[in-house]
């Protein structure tokens, strides 16, 4: 490759989060930072990657020019106000080949703390339209990451990386809408203030129920618990008096049961007339409570389906290895990409040097069209069209095998050789420097 | 060969081919299957329409649904639309691979009616009305009987706590809601089909005498009694929903089966 490209940072598995949050950027931080590199070095392309499990700078620049590894570390630093001695042990480094890996697996989440979800391609695309805005996006990192974002889709589409889903709360949402299509008249109930029934009710809010409602064996915390949902979440919350809560069930169609009561709170005899009471509407009970609240026999009335905890982190299960067994795919369409990227790399530097070796057959071909027509006298256009055209074809056929050996070199990754070797034979350096300028 | 049997083996390879084409995108991350499922329902459905269209520019309305063959590619084009329209409607994504099989099924069961002589009925105005109110509603009340299979497979698999295919089968309330609208639209048409077929025949002499040695009228009779009181329960009876809904649709469908079996195969009379 004519850049080089260089990725520097640490993730959860190499650095604590005590020294994630020292070195971690903002967005509004990451694009003053992007900015400052850009002065410093005004020749490099760079992309933040910020998120709460890693921090990435990927550089691209010219080759043998700075920023090396070592001033990466040391603007992370001196930005930062952190030394680098507290941090550097935790950074990885990656170049060329490898670097382009490393955002691949990135993207297609393989090297997340969760594996396969989907939030770090968001958080991708969103640090490179950052660096985008803050102008350090120049041709390698732009065909880098458009990449990347689109082998981060053939994994997803391709293979089951992202299948099924990975938490309690989202698997009971799955649930959730496996039995009802809509929820816009729907209405939760949460019975009790547990912690993992508060966070599946946080899932269940996204799908927009018509009402929520919130009971507990002590009414006054009921209350001060709707009025926490309300706030947090910017609903409607009633309390419900934990008296009356068996007599909601004729109206509710999700339950979340997680008190700490040591015996059920809902036998088989308390809801055998609830059924009929709501016209045999189906009922999603979700019961993650450990002693469970519901008792089984609850879920031998049609229409209703009870969950408890084990039943939801079997799922979770499932498709954790659903993941893992996509990984050697995932890791396939990797290889490919990573090594179609690098050709293609390679064949874009070509271009200046083949057209600097055209430009100089052509030079001395045109020299000595030059020197020979005084000596040919008074000759037509027509003839003088003739002899150039000549000339065009007898440098392009001379041409046309050592383009196409170079073309199918930089296919197999072994262009360098003929490079330098053309360069030093036809002293093409000076002329790719004109080209440039 | 001739182009009847080959287009009854390419619709209904077709159709198994969707059919099994969406089962393959239910099970994993096959991610040609939704193409392959498209272009084989749509290339399945083009033929059979090609098929009646050109049978009908030759023959006429009236001949074309006179033979059983095609009056029952018609029926099979009819489901592999719903089928389609279903595949295209996210919440009911997997009704339609059950769909497309019941279309294979039934454009493959043109094959027993392939060298069946037309009827004697010809160019009557209310035979066409019978004959297509009967293949329309038979696409309601198969269409109707396949979403209550999928709602007890559904539900059997959610109360068993088989959950490795969460969300990638339909809700049950969409099951529900698309097995409950079937079976009430198809009915009014169903009724009209038997109507037509009585005026049709009423006036015959020996009618008062053979029509109870028909088992098709027989079976229909029984359809409408099951369809009318499904009807009525799914619009005023809470009770019957769910399960219950679902499994009387199956019922339903059982039930229109016996009907084309009987019609083809048992009911000299009625041929």
């Amino acid at each position: 490759m004519n850049t080089r490209t260089l990725v520097i940072g640490c993730n959860h598995r190499s650095a604590s989060v005590e020294v994630r949050e020292r070195i971690s950027f903002n967005d509004e931080v990451a694009a003053r930072a992007l900015r400052e590199l850009r002065t410093r070095y005004p020749a490099c392309e760079a992309v933040l990657l910020s998120t709460c499990n890693r921090m990435e700078l990927y550089l691209a620049s010219p080759p043998g020019g700075p920023p090396g590894v070592t001033e990466a570390i040391n603007f992370i630093a001196e930005f930062h106000g952190v030394p680098a001695a507290e941090f550097v042990e935790c950074l990885y480094h990656y170049e060329g080949a490898a670097a382009v890996r490393h955002l691949f697996h990135v993207v297609c989440s393989l090297d997340s703390m969760v594996l396969g979800e989907s939030q770090i391609l968001a958080q991708t695309k969103r640090g490179f339209e950052l660096a985008r805005s803050a102008g350090t996006v120049g041709g390698t990192l732009d065909g880098l990451f458009q990449r990347a974002f689109s082998v981060a889709k053939e994994a997803h589409t391709k293979t089951a990386i992202a299948a099924g889903r990975v938490s309690v709360g989202s698997t009971a949402v799955d649930l959730a809408h496996q039995i009802f299509s809509h929820f816009d008249d729907k209405i939760i109930m949460m019975v009790g203030a547990g912690k993992m029934g508060e966070l599946t009710l946080t899932h269940l809010l996204d799908t927009g129920p018509k009402r929520l409602w919130v009971t507990n064996r002590t009414d006054a915390r009921a209350v001060a618990l709707a009025e926490k949902i309300a706030q947090q979440h910017l609903v409607a919350v009633e309390a419900v008096p934990f008296a009356q809560w068996i007599d909601h069930l004729a109206e509710v169609d999700i339950v979340i049961a997680s008190t700490s009561a040591s015996e059920p709170i809902l036998t088989a005899r308390q809801f055998a007339p609830i059924p009929a009471r709501r016209g045999y509407r189906p009922l999603l009970l979700i019961d993650i409570a450990v002693p469970r609240n519901i008792e089984p026999a609850v879920a031998e009335a049609d229409g209703v389906f009870l969950y408890n905890i084990d039943d939801l982190q079997a799922v979770v299960e499932m498709s954790l290895a659903h993941r893992r067994e996509a990984v050697g795919h995932c890791h396939q369409i990797i290889e490919a990409h990573v090594v179609e990227y690098l050709e293609r790399c390679s064949r874009q530097d070509l271009g200046p040097l083949i057209a600097a070796l055209q430009n100089h057959f052509r030079g001395v071909a045109d020299s000595e069209l030059q020197r020979i027509l005084p000596k040919l006298g008074d000759i037509s256009e027509n003839d003088r069209a003739l002899l150039e055209q000549m000339l065009h074809r007898i440098t392009q056929k001379l041409l046309h095998d050592p383009i196409s050996h170079l073309n199918q070199a930089a296919a197999n990754g072994g262009a360098h050789f003929y490079a330098d070797a053309l360069r030093a034979m036809f002293n093409l350096t000076s002329e790719e420097e004109k080209e440039k300028e | 060969m001739n182009h009847e049997l080959l287009v009854t083996v390419v619709c209904g390879v077709s159709y198994l081919v969707a059919g099994f084409a969406v089962y393959l995108h239910i099970r994993g991350q096959v991610w040609w299957a939704n193409p392959v499922s498209r272009v084989a329902a749509a290339a399945a459905i083009g033929l059979n329409l090609a098929y009646l269209g050109r049978a009908i520019a030759l023959e006429g309305l009236v001949s074309t649904f006179e033979h059983s063959f095609d009056a029952i590619v018609l029926l099979s084009t009819l489901i592999g639309l719903v089928a389609l329209g279903t595949h295209l409607a996210p919440r009911l994504r997997g009704l339609d691979g059950l769909l497309f099989l019941a279309a294979g099924v039934v454009a493959f069961s043109a094959i027993f009616v392939l060298r069946q002589p037309s009827g004697v009925m010809s160019a009557r105005p209310w035979f066409i009305s019978h004959s297509l109110a009967f293949a329309v509603s038979g696409v309601f009340f198969i269409a109707g009987g396949v979403a209550g299979i999928a709602y007890l497979l559904v539900n059997w698999m959610l109360r068993r706590k088989r959950l490795a295919l969460v969300r990638k089968v339909p809700p049950l309330e969409s099951l529900e809601r698309f097995g409950r609208w079937m079976p009430i639209i198809g009915f009014p048409v169903f009724t009209y089909g038997i109507l037509t077929g009585l005026c049709g025949v009423a006036h015959r002499p020996d009618f008062a005498t053979v029509w109870y040695r028909d088992p098709t009228f027989l079976f229909a009779i029984a359809a409408w009694l099951i369809y009318a009181y499904m009807t009525a329960s799914l619009m005023y009876r809470p009770r019957i929903r769910g399960r219950r809904a679902a499994t009387l649709a199956t019922y339903g469908l059982g039930l229109v089966i016996v009907i084309f079996l009987a019609r083809e195969f048992l009911s000299p009379l009625h041929q």
